[in-house]
């Protein structure tokens, strides 16, 4: 049996004390003992990007994270992202240039997005393709991502 | 699944050599994953004993100190490449560590590890080899230090011992009268692991001819390697040389290399990819030098 452990994450602003085992992945604790079913999980392996997350404002896979490297760390997921039950700016830019097809890449872009946005407000078109180089779209709708971020960053600070 | 393992967590230095001296052959480190996870899903991590390097916030750091770059082993691949002074006084790594996965994956993996994996294709080891980087490791019985060159035995393989770590990597850092440049070849633009890829250093002469040049080479040899007849064509070009001349230097690279067949490329194009990949890194580098100073 794998070691149980207890760790605490701060998840959108709330403290989650979570018992877990050592081998499990933070996309699995955020998924299967917290129920944030917005973090997908894609290929497992870190290159398809459906799982990435913001952890101590660094984008990263959640699923090659172990939950346990990330004990005492400040994640935001897609969960985080509305407020008041209203989209955020990022959010509502891919809604309104229909940046969305089947919508499973959709939160591991928009985080990574988030990320980028944060640390560069107004990104020129290769700096979002470079940003959003590590998420996968299997619906390959990559024009109207880059257009939906582009007219984010409009929106920005 | 992630197979079940025994998990150690260490702070600082002192308690990551105490724990690698206990476990020995039994532990794997672990700092920002993005190797060992894949390999733990895929059942190819024998040992049973975790160690996690990264919570040693003391592990990371990018400096200067009377012209020698010291970087931390747990410096991520993101800081690599935002670093001004690597920018500055080693670019070949600073652009290796920015072509290195995706966003995500620069973001959690680490040099130490890129080093101490000892991966052929790894990114930042063409550049550490041109910079004739050394490699600092330290175990509880003392500190050592390797020639980069002198690191890796193999795929995979390297000089380290199960109670070491690899603690630091430093360089004299280049100067006005260097440059160094980093390209690589994969089966896309990102997220890929390199099919080839080549780092060179160039010193000037007072007329703008090239008196010392290094070039070395991932993914086309059990380890990454230097090229001394490659290097020696680059040393008899003329200040600001022709593309075909630069091309026709390049070309020896297609002897000097011993490439394989893999699921990733053929030998045959693994050759090809070396010499365009260095004829175009060497001639953007020349174009650029001669515009300095």
């Amino acid at each position: 049996m794998a070691s149980e452990i207890r760790i605490v994450l701060n998840i959108n602003g709330t403290e989650y004390h979570v018992t877990t085992q050592t081998n499990s992945t933070l996309a699995e604790v955020l998924r299967e003992d917290l129920g944030l079913l917005g973090t997908k999980i894609g290929c497992n392996k870190g290159e398809c990007g459906a799982c990435t997350v913001i952890m101590n404002s660094r984008s990263v896979t959640s699923c090659l994270v172990l939950a346990v490297q990330a004990d005492g760390a400040t994640i935001t997921t897609i969960e985080g992202l509305a407020k008041d039950g209203k989209p955020s700016p990022v959010e509502q830019a891919f809604i309104d240039e229909g940046a969305i097809q089947c919508g499973f890449c959709t939160p591991g872009m928009l985080m990574s997005t988030e990320a980028l946005l944060a640390s560069n407000p107004h990104p020129t078109e290769a700096e979002i393709k470079t940003a959003l180089e590590g998420n996968l779209c299997r619906c390959t709708g990559y024009a109207k991502i880059v257009r939906a971020v582009q007219k984010a960053s409009q929106h920005h600070g | 699944m992630i197979k079940d393992f025994e998990y150690h967590a260490a702070h600082d230095l002192t308690e990551a050599l105490q724990l690698a001296e206990r476990f020995g052959s039994r532990k794997r480190f672990v700092c920002g994953g993005t190797d060992l996870m894949v390999r733990l899903k895929e059942g190819l991590v024998n040992e049973d004993v975790i160690v996690d390097l990264s919570h040693m916030a003391a592990f990371s750091y990018v400096r200067e100190e009377s012209g020698i770059i010291h970087v931390g082993a747990g410096t991520r691949h993101a800081d690599l490449a935002a670093s001004p002074v690597l920018l500055q006084h080693g670019s070949a790594l600073a652009a290796a560590a920015a072509k290195v996965g995706g966003p995500q994956i620069r973001n959690m993996g680490t040099v130490g590890g890129n080093v101490a994996n000892a991966s052929p294709a790894g990114d930042t080891i063409p550049a550490l080899v041109v910079l004739e980087a050394t490699v600092s490791i330290a175990s509880i019985r003392g500190v050592r230090e390797v020639p980069i060159i002198d690191f890796f035995t193999g795929p995979g393989r390297s000089v380290l011992k199960p109670d070491e770590l690899v603690t630091e990597i430093s360089f004299r850092g280049t100067g006005p009268q260097e440059v160094t440049a980093f390209g690589k070849l994969g089966s896309r633009q990102a997220m890929t692991i390199s099919t080839a890829n080549v780092a060179l250093f160039f010193r000037f002469g007072a007329d703008r001819h090239i008196v010392e040049a290094r070039i070395a080479f991932g993914s086309v040899a059990p380890t990454v390697i230097r090229a001394p007849k490659t290097e020696e064509m680059f040393r008899q070009l003329p200040p600001a040389p022709s593309w075909d001349a630069v091309r026709g230097a390049a070309q020896m690279a297609w002897k000097e290399v011993a490439p394989i067949d893999d699921l990733r490329a053929s030998a045959v194009y693994r050759r090809e990819a070396v010499v365009g990949l260095l004829a175009e890194a060497a001639y953007e580098t020349l174009a650029r030098g001669a515009h300095e100073g």
